[in-house]
């Protein structure tokens, strides 16, 4: 019996993260989100937000969890077709624009072979961005992530967009690659290189790769920088964020100016040689530049990364699991457990404080 | 005496792999049409995604493999290791009648249980979806002028192969050709059945039906291949022009009945036939529009339209263009009345489908004061009338005067803007030519938007931006400033001034302040916002004939409406 009861004892014990979880406060919450790049059954434009939001326990008017596979406005991976345009039939208390990118011929391959080809779905449009500002009230909060609103979003609408959110995009966008000479580097980019300086392609090791919507192509390889984008929150981001932490943020980006009725979270810090320097400079890159970009008054974020996009699946409905993942995370997980997923739970808790006020 | 025992051994895992796959393969069927299909069919119910349903279905798959292991291992080491013999054939002899019910179920495909299993047929243009299909399913098929089968089946699987060899028989003595393209539901890589499918898409445009075993797994793959392969249904968008290059056109959408001049080759398609017209109502007169006539024939027979010669010269009668509009909306099909190029009895016909009168008779009339001017067969502009001009021209229809003389630009768009409201042939009177210029403008905006093809609009620049003109009746614009309410909408006899509001840009406040504006300026407003639906609530207006409509959005959308509304 008394062995019965320790093994019954153990098991509660290793199950009650989960059993926490079952019998914390659910947050009736109405979230739209847009997501048009999902050309795989991963997700992963939106699992991250996903995941978030289960482990707030976030639930819909009907009182069940999102569900990641149906419950946002774009590309259908199943049956290989748009999903419905943007309708809401509720005031959403959050719009989340994860990505618009958009699904390619490519990308539907098994193994895509990073070439540029034929649209199938994608960008922003005038009427869906009017859709989605019209379901805005004042206490809506919207986001919007890298990439809402570069291509191929049309330049007018792109411009709409962008004064919405409280930023002027310079044009660029950037990535860092933890190998230069691996598949992961899409063919577009090395052919624009190729083009643009006229040699090949040679590089190795990590680096950031910065392109410019014209086509220009600048390559921080690890001679000219030590590889490592830093996500750092401002002193604002600090107050109003405590839990979010410093991170290296290790993916696609892109460089906006803030402004001047909005508020910077959180910066983007490039470590630089004197050669990674100069590059820069020549193209009139900054060093530094905003990667979380807040209107109190209208209240938007716009996060200059692309954040949401995680592909790993974790114990979300597992409470305090985060604290867990935080402690061991590392590469792409560090900045997901560390920055992206405190800030998100912030965000959601007051959303969900605001309601109930 | 150690081999003795060896063999004892092998036979006893004999046992227990008989014992394992006859479980496995029967206790599967039964665990498949009775718990796997009604499971998902629920989660399906719940409107959980098909991710979701997937991710779950693969431990169903898994925990089955699991359970028949563990079932098996209980057989073995509980019953035939401790050599109750008994009890080990008895397990053998139970898992292979439920092996043998099982297949009888899965190769009887007609039978009740797997019937309500199956799923529904889903029929497409050149491929139907559905379950396995019976020697009368494939007759049926081939009579329905079905050219192939796609089959989906597994000949890997001990179980789908005889379905497979029977359906390859059936089909042949049916006269089709079954496609072998097999694949596993849930689990496995189809890709190279795939690219089959992918080919057989875009090879031939035959007629396939595509099925699997039950119809609701395997099936729903290839379906997404071919939504994928054949790309969304093309939709067609037209809205019917109002110009054609020998003169204006003139659209009744409720009667389905269009006027004007003689198409040119390209337009006899893409505005006359795409806009779905049925019939054509020639008025083409004597001998010198014979060629016309003769190559008229010709045209309708070529694209199918029905023709009617009624001819009417520009001299018509009442009486005759009324007998035309009769005969027009006797026809109950969409029909385009035209004669060659001239417009007088084309608008005598608009005057009588509108307002059910027009003014008549020869176009040059001169009065003792001065000559007038004709604004289409509704209404005239011209000098002050001695009590005998007053007689001539009531001749010609004219029912009411009315002195335009000293009006302000306000007052002279709302004295107009009445008349053509009460439908009355009205002669505005005043001997001002400025104010007859005036004058002549609004009511033509306001009757017919221009019947010059909208040429005075060309290059037309607003404080906020460019007017585009689109149709001799449609304008799309800026947002007009406070005082090109008057100075432009009322002076251009905008009929109809249809707002698109974007939301991303535009404030409420702007909406008042164009509603207080149009308000005041008695111009008629309708404000669409600009989203998904707005076409659809856009069409509509502008497809009706009612003066000059000014389409305004904010200066940065234009581009984008011109290159909507060029669209169509």
């Amino acid at each position: 019996m008394k062995r019965f009861l320790i093994l019954l004892l153990v098991v509660l014990l290793a199950l009650s993260p989960r059993l926490f979880w079952s019998f914390k406060e659910s947050k009736q919450l109405t979230v739209n989100v847009i997501d048009k790049t999902v050309p795989k059954k991963d997700y992963r434009e939106h699992n991250g937000l996903f995941q978030v939001l289960d482990y707030e326990k976030v639930i819909d008017a009907s009182g069940e969890l999102y569900d990641i596979g149906k419950d946002y406005f774009g590309f259908d991976p199943y049956d290989k077709v748009p999903g419905p345009i943007y309708k809401t039939e509720k005031t959403p208390d959050l719009i989340y624009v994860t990505d618009t990118y958009g699904v390619y011929d490519d990308d539907l391959d098994d193994i895509p072979d990073g070439e540029r080809s034929t649209i199938i779905d994608g960008g922003m449009t005038l009427l869906e961005w009017n859709a989605i500002m019209a379901s805005k009230s004042e206490e809506t909060t919207l986001i919007a992530e890298f990439n809402s609103f570069a291509s191929p979003t049309e330049e007018s609408v792109s411009n709409i967009m962008q004064k919405n959110l409280g930023v002027q995009w310079t044009g660029w966008t950037g990535r860092y690659f933890p190998d230069f000479s691996n598949e992961e580097v899409p063919a577009w980019l090395i052919q624009e290189y190729e083009a643009q300086y006229e040699k090949s392609w040679n590089f190795t090791n990590e680096g950031i790769a910065l392109n410019h919507s014209s086509g220009k192509v600048v390559i921080l390889d690890h001679k000219a920088s030590e590889g490592i984008i830093e996500f750092a929150p401002t002193a604002e981001g600090k107050k109003q964020f405590s839990s979010m932490g410093k991170a290296p943020y290790m993916y696609w980006f892109d460089i906006v100016e803030p402004n001047t009725d909005t508020t910077e979270l959180a910066r983007y810090t490039l470590n630089l040689s004197e050669k990674g320097t100069a590059l820069l400079k020549d193209a009139g890159i900054p060093t530094e530049f905003p990667a979380i970009v807040h209107n109190a008054n209208s209240k938007t974020y716009y996060f200059a990364g692309d954040f949401a996009d995680f592909d790993k699946r974790a114990f979300t409905k597992w409470q305090l699991f985060p604290k867990f993942y935080q402690l061991f995370a590392t590469d792409t997980s560090e900045f997901y457990w560390n920055s992206y997923f405190p800030m998100l739970s912030k965000i959601l808790n007051e959303i969900s404080d605001e309601k109930v006020e | 005496m150690a081999n003795h025992e060896k063999n004892r051994y092998f036979i006893k895992l004999l046992f227990w792999f008989v014992f394992l796959s006859t479980l496995g393969v029967g206790g599967g069927i039964f665990f498949l049409l009775f718990a796997v299909v009604p499971i998902e069919q629920y989660f399906t119910d719940l409107e959980w995604s098909q991710y979701k349903v997937d991710s779950i279905m693969k431990y169903f798959v898994f925990g089955w493999v699991v359970f028949g292991f563990f079932i098996s291992f209980l057989y073995f080491f509980l019953i035939v290791k401790k050599n109750y013999w008994k009890m080990t054939f008895a397990g053998v002899i139970f898992t292979t009648l439920l092996l043998i019910g099982g297949l009888y179920y899965f190769l009887n495909t007609g039978t009740g249980i797997v019937q309500s299993s199956q799923g529904e047929v889903v029929e497409g243009e050149r491929f139907t979806f559905g379950p396995y299909p019976e020697g009368d399913d494939l007759k049926r098929l081939h009579e329905e002028g079905y050219d192939g089968i796609i089959s989906l089946l597994s000949p890997t699987l001990p179980i789908e192969k005889p379905l497979l060899d029977k359906e390859k028989k059936s089909a042949e003595d049916a006269g089709l050709t079954v496609h072998s393209l097999p694949m596993l539901p849930w689990v496995g890589d189809n890709s190279v059945s795939i690219s089959k499918v992918k080919a057989l898409i875009h090879e031939d445009d035959k007629r396939y039906y595509v099925h699997c075993y039950l119809g609701r797994h395997r099936v729903d793959v290839v379906k997404q291949v071919v939504n994928e392969e054949l790309g969304e249904t093309v939709e067609l968008k037209f809205l019917q022009p109002t110009t054609l290059e020998r003169g204006g056109l003139f659209y009744f959408p409720d009667e389905e009945i269009l006027l004007g001049p003689y198409p040119t080759d390209e337009e006899w398609f893409t505005r006359i036939k795409r806009g779905k017209t049925s019939h054509i109502l020639s008025l083409l007169t004597g001998d010198a529009e014979n060629q016309w006539i003769l190559k008229e024939r010709e045209i309708t027979d070529d694209v199918e339209l029905s023709l009617t010669q009624m001819p009417l010269s520009k001299t018509a009668t009442v009486d005759e263009v009324r007998e035309v509009a009769a005969a027009a909306r006797a026809l109950k099909e969409k029909v385009y009345i035209h004669n060659f190029n001239d417009s007088v009895p084309i608008l005598m016909l608009q005057g009588i489908l509108s307002w059910d009168k027009t003014l008549i008779g020869p176009s040059e009339l001169s009065l003792s004061c001065e000559s007038t001017q004709w604004i289409g067969r509704k209404m005239m502009v011209g000098c002050t009338p001695t009590a005998d001009d007053k007689k001539i021209v009531s001749g010609y229809g004219i029912e009411t005067f009315s002195d335009v003389s000293e009006l302000t630009a306000d007052a002279l768009y709302k004295m107009i803007q009445k008349a053509v409201n009460a439908k009355e042939l009205t002669y505005f009177m005043t001997d001002d030519p400025v104010q007859q210029q005036k004058t002549m403008r609004i009511a033509e905006g306001l009757l017919y938007g221009s019947l010059t093809r909208g040429t005075e609009f060309k290059d037309q620049e607003l404080t906020k931006g460019n007017i585009t003109k689109h149709e001799r009746n449609m304008l799309v614009g800026p947002m007009l400033t406070k005082e090109e309410y008057e100075t432009f909408a009322q002076a251009n006899g905008v009929a109809q001034l249809i707002y698109l509001r974007s939301a991303s840009t535009e404030t409420a406040d702007v909406l008042r302040e164009i509603e207080n504006a149009t308000k005041k300026m008695n111009v008629s407003l309708v404000t669409i916002d600009l989203l998904d639906d707005y076409a659809d609530k856009l069409l509509p207006l502008l497809e009706q004939e009612q003066g000059l409509t000014y389409i305004m959005t904010e200066a940065s959308l234009i581009p984008q409406v011109n290159a909507y509304m060029k669209q169509y």
